[in-house]
C-alpha cells in the first residue's frame, strides 16, 4: 500500500509540474485535440516518471520524448486514428477456421493463438518489443496495468474535482491556479 | 521559497505565477502530509505482501472486500480541496470502479515471493515433491544489461545439474516433499541458479527440468495477472486469459485518453511551447528510481549525470544531445519564460527524488 501511495504522490507531483509548465502560458489554442494530446503526454510522462525503475517506464519515457520533439510543432495526426487502431482483439478472431480435428492441428492452433496474443501484448506494453522472455513480458504487463489503473483513477478524480469546483470557468488570458484554492 | 522568488523575478504575469508556485508547493506538502497520515491509518492489508501471504481465493476475497461503491468524489458545494478528493483515504477508493486496489510490487522481491508462494499454494497434495527457488531474476534484469540471458542459469552446463539429478532421482522415489528443506534456502543467499526438484514420476533430464521451471514461472505470473484483471479468475486457458489482459490494457489506455480529453475541455489554457521545454527538461532530470540515495538539493548536477549514465547502461536508448540543442535554438522566443520554469521543474524533480529516495529507504 505504501508503494501505491508513493506512486500516487509522485505521479501527482510530476503531473502538477508538467501541467504547470504546459499550461502556464495562456495561449489561443483553439483545438481540443491538441490540448488533449498535450495533457495525455504530460500524464503519461508523469506516470512513467513516478514509476521510474521499470523497463516499460524507461521505454515509455524515450517514446514520449521522441514523440514530443518530432511531432509537436507540426499539427498532430488526428487522434481518431489512435482510437480506430485499437480494435478489440476478439473481433479479429471472428473468422476462425473450424475447430481442428487432429491433436497436432490443435496444438498448432494453440501455439499460433499464443504467438498472436503475445505480439499484441508486446505492442501494447511500452518497450515490449525487446522482451523476448515471456515471463518478463508478463511481469512488465502486470506493473504496467497497475500504474495505468492508478493513472486513470487519478485523472478521473482530478477531472471530477475540477468540474465540480468553483474554478471551472477559467478565462483564457488569465493564469488561474489549477486547484481550486 | 526559492521558486517563488525566481519566478517572481520574471516579467509578465509574475505575481500570479508566483502564487501558483506557492500553491503548488503547498499542495505537494499537503499531499505528502496526507499521505503520511493515511499510511498510518491504512489497515487495508491490500498490499502485495498481504496478498502473497494468502492462498489465491482468500486474496481475491481481500481484494473484493476493499471494493467501494462507484460514486467518485463529488465535492461539497464549498469546493472541497483537491487533495482530499484525489488521494482519498484507503477506504474511499471510489475511483476504482473495477473494485481492486492499486497495489504494487514495490520490490521485485515481492513478485518473486509471489511466484514462489503461488507455486507452493498450488501444491496442496503432499504427493508433489517439487520445490523451487526462483532467483531474483527481475532484480538482476533491472540492474544488469545482460538480462536477456535470464534463462541461461536454467540451462547451466550439466555438471551443475548432475548433483541435482541424483538428488532429484532420490527425491522422486520419496513421496514426501522437500518443501521444508528448501524453504530456508531462498533466504540464505541469492542463488544464480534455479533449483528444481523433479516431481514424482516425471522426467529428470536437464532440458525438461529447465522447461518445467520456466513454465512454472510463467504460470505463477499468469496467476498474478489473473488476480489483477477482473473476471479472469474463472477463465481457464492461457490464451483466453491473455485475451482478457489485452482487453483490459486497451480499455485502460482508452480511459486515459478520454479523461485527458475531458481535462482538456475543462481547462482551455494549454500551450505547446511549454510542453517542449517540459519534455526536454524531464529528459535531463533524473528518474526517480531510487537513484537519489540521499542526493541533497545542494548538488544538482552530479546525481543526475550518474542517473543518466545508469539509465544509458540499463536501457540502451541514446538520449542524443541534438534535441536539447534544438530546443535551445527553438525556444529562444520563450527563453525568459522557459528558464525559470526549468528551474522550477528541477526543484520539483529534485524534491521528488529526495522524497522517493526517502520513501524507498523506508520501504526497504
Amino acid at each position: 500500500m505504501q508503494s501505491a501511495v508513493s506512486f500516487k504522490v509522485a505521479f501527482l507531483r510530476y503531473l502538477q509540474a508538467g501541467l504547470d509548465q504546459v499550461a502556464g502560458v495562456p495561449s489561443a489554442n483553439a483545438s481540443v485535440m491538441e490540448r488533449k494530446r498535450a495533457i495525455k503526454l504530460t500524464a503519461d510522462m508523469a506516470m512513467a516518471l513516478a514509476r521510474g525503475g521499470r523497463r516499460w517506464s524507461r521505454a515509455l519515457m524515450s517514446n514520449l520524448c521522441k514523440q514530443g520533439t518530432s511531432e509537436n510543432l507540426p499539427r498532430t495526426k488526428f487522434p481518431l486514428t489512435i482510437f480506430s487502431r485499437k480494435k478489440i482483439l476478439r473481433r479479429r478472431f471472428r473468422q476462425r477456421p473450424s475447430p481442428p480435428r487432429t491433436a497436432a492441428a490443435a496444438s498448432l492452433l494453440a501455439r499460433r493463438m499464443m504467438k498472436k496474443r503475445t505480439e499484441v501484448l508486446k505492442r501494447l506494453v511500452p518497450g515490449g518489443n525487446s522482451m523476448d522472455d515471456f515471463s518478463l513480458l508478463l511481469d512488465e504487463a502486470l506493473d504496467y496495468v497497475l500504474s495505468l489503473r492508478a493513472q486513470a483513477d487519478l485523472l478521473r478524480r482530478l477531472t471530477y474535482a475540477i468540474e465540480h469546483s468553483k474554478c471551472r470557468w477559467v478565462r483564457i488570458y488569465r493564469v488561474k491556479p489549477l486547484s481550486p484554492w | 521559497m526559492d521558486p517563488g522568488r525566481s519566478s517572481g523575478d520574471r516579467s509578465g504575469n509574475s505575481g500570479e505565477y508566483g502564487h501558483e508556485i506557492a500553491e503548488s508547493l503547498r499542495f505537494q506538502e499537503e499531499i505528502q502530509s496526507l499521505m503520511t497520515e493515511n499510511e498510518s491509518g491504512a489497515e487495508n492489508g491490500s498490499s502485495f505482501t498481504a496478498l502473497l501471504g494468502l492462498p489465491p481465493n482468500q486474496a481475491m476475497e481481500l481484494l473484493h472486500d476493499s471494493e467501494i461503491g462507484d460514486s467518485p468524489a463529488v465535492s461539497p458545494p464549498g469546493g472541497c480541496p483537491i487533495w482530499r478528493l484525489l488521494v482519498d483515504d484507503p477506504k474511499g477508493l471510489a475511483g476504482f470502479p473495477l473494485g481492486t486496489v492499486p497495489t504494487f510490487p514495490s520490490n521485485t522481491d515481492l513478485v518473486e515471493r509471489a511466484a514462489r508462494l503461488s507455486v507452493f499454494a498450488a501444491e496442496d497434495s503432499p504427493q508433489t515433491s517439487s520445490s523451487k527457488v526462483v532467483k531474483t531474476e527481475p532484480a538482476v534484469s533491472d540492474s544488469n544489461p545482460d538480462s536477456s540471458p535470464a534463462r541461461e542459469p536454467q540451462l547451466r552446463p550439466p555438471k551443475r545439474k548432475e548433483p541435482e539429478k541424483s538428488k532429484a532421482k532420490g527425491s522422486a522415489k520419496r513421496s514426501k516433499s522437500s518443501l521444508e528443506k528448501s524453504v530456508p534456502k531462498p533466504t540464505e543467499e541469492k542463488l544464480p541458479y534455479v533449483h528444481v526438484r523433479a516431481r514424482r514420476g516425471q522426467a529428470t533430464d536437464s532440458h525438461s527440468l529447465a522447461e518445467r521451471a520456466r513454465r512454472e514461472k510463467i504460470n505463477a505470473r499468469m496467476k498474478l495477472l489473473q488476480e489483477l484483471v477482473p473476471g479472469c479468475s474463472k477463465i481457464s486457458g492461457t490464451a483466453l486469459v491473455l485475451d482478457e489482459i489485452i482487453n483490459h490494457v486497451q480499455s485502460l489506455q482508452r480511459q486515459v485518453e478520454f479523461l485527458s480529453m475531458r481535462l482538456a475541455a475543462v481547462n482551455p489554457r494549454i500551450d505547446f511551447s511549454g510542453l517542449d521545454s517540459f519534455l526536454s527538461a524531464v529528459r535531463r532530470a533524473p528518474v526517480a528510481s531510487g537513484v537519489g540515495g540521499g542526493a541533497g538539493p545542494e548538488q544538482s548536477s552530479s546525481p543526475w549525470d550518474d542517473a543518466q549514465r545508469q539509465q544509458h547502461q540499463i536501457w540502451q536508448v541514446d538520449f542524443p544531445p541534438a534535441p536539447p540543442l534544438w530546443w535551445r535554438g527553438d525556444a529562444e522566443q520563450h527563453h525568459e519564460l522557459a528558464e525559470p520554469r526549468r528551474s522550477l521543474l528541477r526543484y520539483g524533480s529534485v524534491n521528488s527524488v529526495c522524497l522517493r529516495s526517502n520513501q524507498l529507504k523506508q520501504e526497504l
